[in-house]
Formats: structure tokens, sequence, C-alpha cells
């Protein structure tokens, strides 16, 4: 990067936390090549992730990277990504990522760094104290059993109320393989189970303050682009209708909007915070707290897996509990609960552990969750290694499990079939397969861009701020280089590109970082033609001019799409190197798309299963696009000579 | 105060932020903005305005200079170094009268005072010749630019406002 230097504070903190020792790594060193949070880890992941290497083994590096626009006024922008080996990873504990909101990463930037790479395993519980610039461990045994959010409170108790917390729960400390890390009370990185690889350390918690600046390479230009992009920021999920607070809710339980990380200028579809619930398990108490997205669900809602009916008061009060012991809430209410139900429907076992399976009751949930963060009892304890292992440990539910997680990832999650959460029909759950055959975990995490942008904006679920089909079509043909990519009856047809174009999108998501549900902005309601632009910028390039101005980076457009292509190439480099992916592991998450879609598309008229062959010649045509073998899905060699990553 | 309806009010010749914390988000861009306007950088704990969060009850404080009418920040400056600017009608420090011994900072009963390190220089709000950043960036009404004026609180039609803060016709 030459010119201007912005977006970075200039270092990497390292700890090694078996000899207690720290290094700084400078993150110039890795740029310019190497966007922020995702793009760094991949290289270190790439560098110092071994072959045969365990995710609780000492040494396995556990990356913690924000990205340039982290802490800066860029809207959306607030967000943290952690990279490791995933112990939840399955059937491997591969190579995945798992970013968070909040404000812990922000932080972090102004207490000096840009990351923290985490080695070793300390002999006694502690936590790393990062206090603008300065860093110490501290013995961390009196808050060892506390829950996240206790801890929390503990530390800012002790510190004040301006540090950031990033901890594990009980969860974490006994391994539990779909354990998170979290901070303040909704804000986990969630997935891959990494608050079991802090556990595997004994880092209890990190708690930053800092007072130091970020510099911005062109900050005319950024305050500008900023500006326009918030400006015409529309609902989250870049959805055309703006989503309201209940007024029932509003008064009985405080209901408000509440940021789920630092930089967020709007009203969310998904993040609500409420200041006073009642307690059901300890009358008199009152709660607060945040739920956001799939922890709607804990109150039960109508549909196949979910309907049970736990009600709001019990559900908030199962959330945070939930959020406090440190436990991944996809795997608990799209994949343990809904598990459970069905071994008591067809009469495998009516009991978890010797409590009646009763999702109806709050007990059965409170001794559900407290089972598997602690490990009590022969079920807690197997599910504790998550809902896909447990099955292989207990020797029954294999075929329901099957039912409710396509391979890495959590049925009904944009993917039009398992239950009907998400209003997503064929073919545009082609695509979110394909995304799902391509990755390491749940993929609609960075990579809502494509189906929720399409399924937001047809008239069938936004009749009256939505588009009519024509103008979704020339929009698509606009980005997607053909009009069938987006068109309900498009069948297999244009279906690789988007997968793969956002499949790097999802890189920039992490990497830069910004929220996921928002971007990229392609449709809108406020330019002529309803493709989104503000200022002089097309609705995909506001992610690409806010870096370019924060960082003073000069690659072009197509230069910056290809390196943060370069950053997906090398991690499915590491897959292949150390776990032996292939086309055989991308394969597996056929089977459980051939089933009939749970929501018809109306110009077809009847459910559609994915045909296999079909599908496998568009992952042809992907692997083509990336520059990947079509028989193993590797890189090619010219593939890696192209992204120069022959010596990386 | 917290249920006055939007618009703008008068007491005095004074121009703020006025802030209601019951929609703040916690999103702090009124920080990051303010600073980012002012120094060119992200650096949102040197902001003019400060929200302290609280993740954990939703219930945050948002700190933002009055303007008083008589303003124990000025009263205390040894130097006379802050005097009110008008329009906007703001007390602002002359930089070049400061002789930065933070008596400001410390007189401020309310935080709003900043002392910035490692510059080691005051800073307070000057509601951005009139037209505050903070306000601009708060997408849920939190913050408002009032005018206080010495005949109670009395609603200005919002077209007079820029006329009241000599910003002329918009071009």
């Amino acid at each position: 990067m030459t010119g201007k230097r912005g977006g970075y504070t200039g270092e990497i903190l390292r700890v090694d936390l078996t000899r207690g020792a720290f290094s700084i790594d400078s993150t110039w060193d890795y740029l310019p090549d190497w966007i922020g949070g995702r793009g760094i880890a991949a290289v270190v992941a790439w560098r110092e992730i071994h072959r045969g290497m365990g995710a609780f083994d000492p040494e396995a590096p556990l990356i913690l990277m924000t990205g340039p626009l982290t802490g800066t006024m860029a809207p959306f922008s607030g967000r943290t990504t952690l990279c490791g080996l995933a112990p939840q990873g399955y059937p491997r504990e591969w190579y995945t990522r798992s970013s968070f909101g909040g404000h812990f990463g922000p932080e972090l930037k102004y207490s000096g760094y840009d990351g923290l790479i985490i080695t070793g395993r300390s002999k006694i519980p502690v936590m790393l104290v990062i206090d603008n610039g300065k860093y110490r461990l501290e013995d961390a045994s009196r808050l060892w059993g506390h829950g996240i959010i206790e801890t929390q409170k503990t530390i800012r108790n002790s510190y004040g109320s301006r540090w950031r917390v990033f901890a594990i729960g009980p969860a974490g400390e006994n391994l539990v393989r779909i354990a998170v890390a979290a901070t303040e009370t909704e804000s986990a990185s969630g997935q891959g189970g990494f608050g079991a690889v802090m556990g595997s350390k004994r880092l209890k918690a990190i708690t930053v303050r800092g007072m130091k600046p970020v510099n911005i390479a062109d900050p005319v230009r950024f305050e500008t682009v900023c500006s326009w992009i918030g400006e015409e920021a529309h609902a989250s999920h870049g959805w055309p209708h703006t989503p309201r607070l209940d007024p029932e809710l509003v008064h009985r339980y405080g209901q408000r909007f509440q940021a789920c990380t630092q930089g967020c200028p709007i009203r969310c579809y998904d993040a609500r915070f409420y200041t006073r619930v009642p307690s059901k398990l300890c009358p008199g108490r009152i709660l607060s707290g945040q739920i956001d997205c799939i922890a709607g669900l804990f109150p039960g809602v109508c549909g196949t897996f979910y309907d049970w009916n736990l009600g709001f008061e019990a559900g908030f009060e199962i959330a945070q509990l939930t959020n406090d012991e440190g436990i991944n809430h996809w795997e608990l209410l799209v994949g343990i609960i809904p598990w459970l139900r069905f071994l008591k429907q067809d009469g495998v076992t009516d009991r978890f552990d010797g409590c009646m399976i009763e999702p109806d009751n709050i007990r059965f949930w409170e001794t559900l969750v407290l089972g598997i963060s602690r490990r009590t009892g022969e079920m807690g304890n197997a599910l504790a290694e998550g809902t896909l292992r447990a099955v292989d440990r207990l020797g029954f539910g294999k075929e329901r499990a099957e039912l409710l997680f396509p391979a890495w990832g959590y049925a009904g999650h944009w993917d039009g079939h398992g239950d009907r959460i998400n209003r997503i029909f064929f073919p545009f759950w082609l695509v979110s397969a394909l995304q799902w055959a391509m990755d390491t975990r749940d993929p609609i995490s960075s990579g809502h861009g494509y189906v929720q942008n399409i399924m937001g904006w047809c008239r069938e679920h936004s009749p009256v701020h939505g588009l009519d089909w024509d103008v979704i079509r020339s929009i698509g043909a606009r980005v997607y280089g053909s009009p069938e990519s987006v068109d309900p009856l498009g069948g297999y047809s244009g279906k690789a590109f988007p997968a793969y174009w956002h499949g790097h999108r999802s890189v920039a998501k992490d990497s830069l970082p910004v929220d996921d549900q928002v971007f990229p902005r392609i449709f809108s309601t406020r330019t002529s033609d309803h493709y989104a632009r503000a200022g002089d910028i097309d609705g995909p390039m506001f992610e690409y001019e806010m870096f370019r101005a924060a960082t003073g980076s000069e690659w072009t457009a197509a230069e910056y799409e290809f390196n943060l292509e370069r950053i997906l190439q090398l991690e499915r480099m590491l897959l292949v190197r150390n776990f032996d992916r292939s086309r055989v592991d991308d394969e597996t998450v056929i089977s459980y798309f051939e089933q009939p879609e749970t929501r018809i598309n109306p110009y077809i008229g009847e459910p559609v299963g994915m045909n296999g062959d079909r599908f496998r010649k568009v992952m042809d045509e992907y692997y083509r696009l990336r520059g990947w073998n079509c028989r193993d899905g590797r890189p090619l060699p010219e593939t890696r000579v192209k992204f120069g990553l022959e010596n990386v | 105060m917290k249920n006055l309806p939007c618009g703008t009010y008068t007491y005095g010749m004074f121009s703020r932020v006025f802030a209601n914390p019951d929609p703040c988000t916690g999103c702090q861009n009124c920080m990051a903005v303010c600073s980012q306007s002012h120094f060119r950088k992200a650096v949102p704990m040197q902001a003019a305005i400060r929200v302290e969060l609280d993740p954990f009850s939703g219930r945050h404080t948002i700190v933002t200079c009055r303007q008083c009418e008589d303003a124990p920040c000025a009263a205390s400056c040894p130097a006379d170094a802050i005097s009110v600017q008008e329009p906007p009608g703001v007390w602002v420090i002359d930089e070049l009268r400061c002789i930065r011994c933070g008596a400001c900072v410390a007189a401020c009963p309310f935080g709003a005072m900043i002392w910035r390190e490692p510059e080691g220089q005051p800073f307070k709000c000057d509601m951005c010749g009139g037209d505050p950043k903070c306000v601009r960036a708060c997408h849920f009404g939190a913050l408002q630019c009032v005018i206080l004026a010495e005949d109670g609180i009395t609603g200005i039609p919002p077209e007079d406002l820029d006329a009241m803060l000599g910003r002329g016709e918009p071009e």
C-alpha cells in the first residue's frame, strides 16, 4: 500500500499462554496483499496451523482480528472476526471463522491492536488485560465457573464501565464443542466452538480499554462516503420496509432498538433489547438483555420444528441463561431441541438425563442447558460434543439429525428446506446449496447477500415496497451478468456466478469487516432504476469505497475483488492441505437438498427438490470460475500461480 | 425533559445539542462522526459527545455540552480563552490563548469538557458551526439541535432556524 496509511493500528499482539510471553507482529507486514480480519487470519493460519493439529492442541492459534473499518465512522463496521481450528467442525475439526459484534473490537483498536494471536495453554485460568497499549495476564481463578454476563459485570465493577470484555462461560471452560465466546448480552462468536478453544487455553476473558486513534488515509473522501452510505441505508437485511417495535412488548417489557454492534445506524429486524422481563425461575427478579435473530425462537414459533410453547418470559430467561452459560443458540434451538422432540415422538427416549423432554416447560430447558454446559449426565455429556457427534456417541437418532443438519449447517436457514422460517423458494436456494457445499460452517453468516436480497425485494414477500420481477431481473443482469440468476423460472441457469461472487463478498464482510445483513447493497427504493446508489457510488461498491478511503489503497475495484478471492483461495488450500477437503465433502450437502422444498414457488406451483445431477453441473461451473479441479475440488496449480500463492 | 416533542426550543441566545437517551441504541455513531470531523481520525473517546454504555441494562447516558449561560469552563479559565461565538451562540476555545492548564476540564460539572492526549489540550462542543454532525448521524432522534432563548421554551419554525443561526438561504 503506497502513500498514506490508514485503517489499521499497525500492530497485532501475540500471546503465548504457556510461557506468559508477548510479542508484536507488524500489521504492515501483511499489507497490502491481505485485507484485515479474515485475510490476515488466513495467512497466519496457513503458516501456523499444521496438518494433524487439533482444535484443543495448545499450539493451535486462536486468531481474533478486527479490520480496517472497525472502530471508524464507517456505518455497520464495529465487528470482529475469530478464526481458528473449530472443535464444532464436523466431520473434522477444520479451520473456520465466526464473527461477532458489540463494542469489543473497536475498543481493541483504540487500545492499539488490530488483532490478537493466542497460542499455548496456561497452567491456571487467566485473563488478558489490554489497557491502551499495555498488556498483562492476570489470574482469573476467581472468575472461573462464572457465566459470561456475570464475568463481564464483575470485571466492569472492579475495572470500570469503560472496559469491554470478551469472555467464556462454563460451557467454554468444560470444552463443550458448541461453546461460544461473547461480549455484552448477545454478541457472540457463535459457530465453531471457539469458546471451548479459549477454555482449553484456560483463557477466561480478554478485557480492553483504549484511547488511541485510528488514522484515516483520505478523511475528506471517507467522511463523504460514509455519510452517503449511512443516509442511503434502508432497514437491516437491505430490505425496503422499516421494522417497528411491538407496542405491547414496549409496554410490558420495555422493548427497544439496540445496536448489536458499534456503528450500526438503523432499525434492525433482528436486534431487540428488553429492559424489564420478570423471571420465571426466580420470582421477583427482573431481567434485561438483548434478543437477536435466532434467539427469537426461544418462546416457540409457528412452524414444523420449533412450535413449542415456552412463552415470551420463559423464552427470554432461557435465552439469557444460555448467553451466560455460553452455548450456541443455533445448535440448541435448531438442532438439539427439535432432535430431542423427534426422539420422544419416535419412542426412542422421553427423557434427557432423567428429566422429561418437555419443551413447553422452563425447568426442562434449564436442566438441558446446565446439563450440556456442565457436562452432567450421559446425554448432557454427549450433547456437549454437538448434536452430530452426540449421535455418533449415543448410537441413535441419526436419521432425524440428518433432517436438521445439512452437513455443517442448520436446516431451514435460507435453504428452502427444514422448517419454513425463512421465506425462500426454488430456484433461489440452489445458490444457498452451492455456498453450503463450499463452506466449513453454516454459510448464511456472511452469505445472506443473494437469497435475502431477492426474497426480501420480490412482491411475493414485500407486496407494498417490493419490486416487479422485471426490475429484479434487469438489476440481476447488471450484478450477476445474467437475468436468469434472479429469475423465479431460471432453474439451474446462472446460479454458479452468484455463489462465486457472494463467496468473496462474504470474505469482504468478515475482513473489513461490515455487517452481513446490510451488504452488499443491491436494490433500492430511492433511485429511479431501483439500483442502490449513494452519491457517485453504486450499491455493490459501498464496501470498496469505504475501504479505499480508510486505508489509502490504490487498488482498482477489480484488484480489490481479486484480492478478496485470494483470501478465499488460501482458505481452500489450507482445507485441502490439512484436512483433505475434496469434492466428496462438498457433495455431502446434496442428499439433504434433494428433499422437496418447504415453500412453493408460485410460478411453478408444486414443491421442488434438487436434481443432484443438474446440481453437480452447477458445481462444475463454480469450480471452473474459481479455478479448481472439477474432479477433486482442489485449486489447480495455475490458480495458485495466478493468485501468487505458491510461496505464502 | 425526555418527553419533549421533536422541534426547536428557545431559551437565551445559545444553541446546544439536546440529548434524549430513550431512543439511543448505543451505536456511538455520534462519537465516531464528531471525532472524525474534528480530528480527521477515529478517536471517539475524544469526541465532544459521549455515550456511556450500559449493555446490561440497556440504559445509556449521553453527555453533551450544555452551553451554560454562566459557563463554569469559561469562568475558570485564567487566560480568558473561552468565549461565546455568535452565531451559533456557543462557547468556543481560542486555541491561541489557551494555556493548556486544564482548569476548564476540572470545572465542568457535567464532564463535557474533554482533555485530549497526547495533544495535551482541552476540547469542547462547538456545534460544528451550527449544524452539528452528531445530530445528522443519529437516525433515531436521540439528538437535536436546539436554540436556548430568554423567553422560555417556545417552538421556532424550522425555516426560521437558518436565519437565526446566520446561515442564510440554502444554495
